[in-house]
């Protein structure tokens, strides 16, 4: 029987899990990685997904796409400067679906989404050694109606079946077991990313998980950290002007200094800028002090969230951390006293946590799950559902916190004589105007049989199902007439698009298989060119014979070839220039073993082996 | 698996008698123990029609959980067979108690706690009286809406309204 599987499709990584052997794990790619980024290049027609994509992303020979999860299900007109932030170019004239455009190539982010998931598919087929079965997403808990149907349509271009979408903190604290625990516990789930920071709160009682209340801040993460760091950096160090790529790399040494300091009680952060080399120590408490006010933004979401549960730090029972950024000392430290010296769940890796829950609860919904038999998660309705009445006044159908699935109905008539078809406008949210909450869809209900204005009595059900995501029927109650409905999105792909889609994806399921080959291929092909060059520069005296000619010469045409399309070619000449490099290289390796052997520590020859 | 009925009875879809002295515990428990045997989850990978039974289920359990948990809004269920007031030809209000929901209004700007004191201590009597009627009601044979209810129901939404403003 195929096994099936967790998603966790995050904003910056996305990773894949299942039960094996009666625990769950996450799947692991053949450089041992968990963690796939989200992240899609394109060159040309060419792209790749994961590693590969974010290796190229300053190349700027194509586009690599990050962060499209931020742009799920929302308009275009509401991402404008979000797009900009992130370099991408909006197709213009389209205010429902977001296109981002690339030279004459135009993307979605569902299929970009799409392409995570497959990517992550693949890797869980190649390790489970079967194609997987069933698949379980997780989506933040926040995700309204649209973003959840967009993540649905992701899985649906990527030809899953998809068993269920789970609330990011309800999966977390399924891997934690919590539904053991005593019943009526409160559950706290911190979840700081490297751009996003979510609070949850649920209510557990006999193995039903129930989200209480849910609060956060799109804009705050880990990378705010980092970028606090590098601004003092750059301060104390006078650095001056830097330009785009010096400031990243000063980011990401002060990135790896945060890391650093989980475990140490000081780093140095060094950077070469200009051919100068810059280095300076820095403390924990320094980092702590700076990044202080940062960690005490989470404070005003996890305020809100009590509130709206009608709760207070000292009823919560048990708290759980989720997110990279959690393992800074600083967080742990700040959340635990946050609430009352309760120290908080960190056993399992906060990066995997969320998607080790969806394989448990991907685990269970096969029915023949050795985990439990008695787990079942209710959600609620994170917004409410409204319909748009006169003046442009919501009315409201469905209330948030609600249970889901849930339904309401509503009865509808004509305001002209003889008319055959009903507007209906779908909103999301807590506002009064429609104008000032989110326009989910206009459903048109149309076969009503002509009679009098006010005469039809149209029955409209609205259903939201466990998912969260919300459909619609109608009937004509006076003669029992089937009115049927046409769902027109507001904002996102339409049934039709997501269907050509599919097709067009099937018939280039082929081709699309050869193109990531073809940046892959670079990719390791710009690893051996890379590796010959700085040789050549540096160890020309030890070339031998025709090599002074030829290996140069290979390696211009392996450039060559990189700039092509033509994966064999690159490949081979790959290859090719391994073998006619390797006497070179196996030279280069005695020159530095006699060299280190020279009346040298072992130490020191370990370092000039770079042996550590 | 069948689909719900059309118009479910909020207490037989959790298995529960029709009666006004429950408890929200018991309530809960009801919902939770139908939760387990008709909720999508329990379905997952199931064919279509069983998959849009689930759901139908599911959503009728959880709207009879709403309609019950209160006190309230059950007494509405259990007098007009509908968990909030009627929308229209409901029942006349005694022109006593009105005048004194008119008096209360006009005096809440001078003295709003003295207002909501007095509101409360009449809402608290309105709901004492309602569960006296209603628990009569129970001990009989429950085949007719308990009667005499629905004026107090009526009301329980003015006082509301007065005994905690906004």
């Amino acid at each position: 029987m195929s096994r099936n599987i967790g998603i966790d499709l995050g904003t910056t990584h996305s990773l894949v899990a299942a039960v094996i052997d009666g625990k769950a794990r996450c799947l692991l790619d053949e450089d041992g990685q968990a963690l796939v980024p989200s992240a899609v290049r394109f060159e040309g027609e060419a792209f790749a997904v994961g590693a590969p994509a974010l290796a190229r992303a300053h190349m700027d020979n194509g586009i690599t796409f990050t962060s499209f999860k931020r742009f799920m299900g929302r308009a275009p007109q509401e991402v404008a400067e979000e797009a900009k932030a992130f370099g991408y170019t909006l197709v213009q004239g389209d205010d429902r679906v977001i296109r981002f455009q690339h030279g004459e190539l135009v993307f979605t982010p569902v299929e970009l989404s799409a392409m995570i998931l497959r990517e992550l598919w693949q890797l869980a087929g190649e390790v489970l050694l079967s194609r997987p079965g069933g698949v379980v997403i997780t989506v933040p808990a926040w995700f309204d109606d649209a973003q959840r149907q967009a993540t649905r349509d992701a899985a649906r271009l990527a030809n899953m079946e998809v068993l269920r979408l789970l609330n990011e903190p309800t999966a977390a604290a399924i891997a934690y077991g919590l539904e053991k625990g005593v019943d009526g516990q409160k559950v706290v789930v911190y979840d700081l990313g490297g751009g996003t920071f979510d609070v949850s709160i649920l209510e557990l009682n006999q193995g039903l998980f129930q989200v209480l209340a849910t609060s956060g801040d799109t804009r705050l993460g880990g990378d705010d950290f980092d970028q606090a760091l590098a601004h003092v950096v750059k301060a104390s160090l006078s650095l001056g002007d830097l330009d785009g790529i010096q400031w990243r790399m000063l980011v990401r040494a002060a990135e790896r200094v945060k890391r650093e300091l989980t475990l140490a009680d000081s780093a140095t952060l060094k950077v070469e800028l200009g051919g100068v080399e810059h280095q300076i120590e820095i403390s924990r408490e320094q980092f702590d002090e700076l990044i202080r006010p940062i960690v005490d933004r989470t404070r005003g979401s996890i305020e809100r969230a009590l509130a709206d549960a009608g709760l207070k730090p000292r009823d919560i029972d048990e708290v759980v951390l989720v997110g990279g950024s959690t393992r800074v000392p600083l967080v742990r430290s700040f959340v635990k006293q946050l609430f009352n010296g309760k120290e908080p769940h960190k056993e399992i890796d906060p990066d995997q946590v969320v998607a080790v829950g969806a394989a448990m609860q991907a685990d269970i919904l096969s029915g023949a799950s050795q985990l439990t038999d008695d787990l079942l998660l209710l959600d609620i309705l994170p917004l409410s559902l409204g319909i748009e009445t006169m003046g442009g006044v919501v009315e409201r159908i469905i209330p948030r916190v609600s249970t889901i699935p849930a339904t309401a109905s509503q009865t509808f008539t004509t305001h002209v004589d003889g008319q055959t078809a009903v507007d209906i406008h779908v909103v999301q949210g807590e506002r009064e105007m429609v104008r000032d909450n989110r326009s989910l869809g206009r459903f048109r209900l149309t076969g009503v049989p002509p009679m009098p204005a006010g005469v039809p009595r149209i029955k409209v059900e609205f259903t939201v199902d466990a998912d969260g995501i919300l459909s619609v029927s109608a009937s004509e109650k006076s003669t029992g007439v089937q009115a049927s409905i046409k769902v027109e999105p507001s904002y996102g792909l339409s049934d039709d698009e997501i269907e050509a889609m599919l097709e067009e994806a099937i018939d280039k399921a082929e081709e699309d298989f050869d193109e990531r080959l073809l940046i892959e291929a670079r990719v390791e092909a710009e690893g051996v060119a890379h590796a010959l060059s700085k040789a050549l520069e540096s160890d020309a005296a030890l070339l031998r014979g025709e090599e002074a000619t030829a290996l140069p010469a290979l390696l211009a045409e392996l450039r060559e070839a990189i700039a092509g399309t033509d994966r064999k070619r690159i490949g081979g000449l790959t290859k090719k220039v391994d073998e006619q490099s390797a006497p070179f290289a196996q030279r280069r390796i005695e020159r530095d073993l006699s060299l280190a052997l020279e009346g040298r520590s072992a130490a020191e020859v370990g370092e000039a082996l770079g042996v550590e | 698996m069948q689909p719900p009925p059309v118009e479910p009875d909020h207490f037989g879809v959790l298995g529960l008698e029709r009666r006004w002295t429950l408890s929200v515990q018991e309530i809960d428990q009801a919902w939770r123990d139908r939760n387990r045997l008709v909720h999508p989850d329990r379905f997952a990978g199931k064919g279509a029609l069983e998959r849009r039974m689930s759901l139908q289920w599911t959503a009728a359990i959880n709207s009879a959980r709403r309609a019950l948990r209160e006190p309230v809004s059950r007494g509405w269920y259990l007098a007009t067979g509908q968990a909030r007031p009627r929308d229209e030809g409901g029942v006349r209000l005694d022109p006593d108690f009105l005048e004194q929901v008119f008096e209360w209004q006009m005096e809440a700007n001078a003295d709003p706690q003295g207002v909501q004191q007095q509101a409360e201590t009449a809402r608290q009597r309105v709901l004492a009286d309602l569960d006296q009627r209603l628990s009569a009601w129970e001990q009989g044979d429950r085949k007719a809406p308990p009667a005499g209810v629905e004026e107090l129901l009526s009301q329980m939404k003015y006082l509301d309204n007065l005994a905690q403003p906004g």
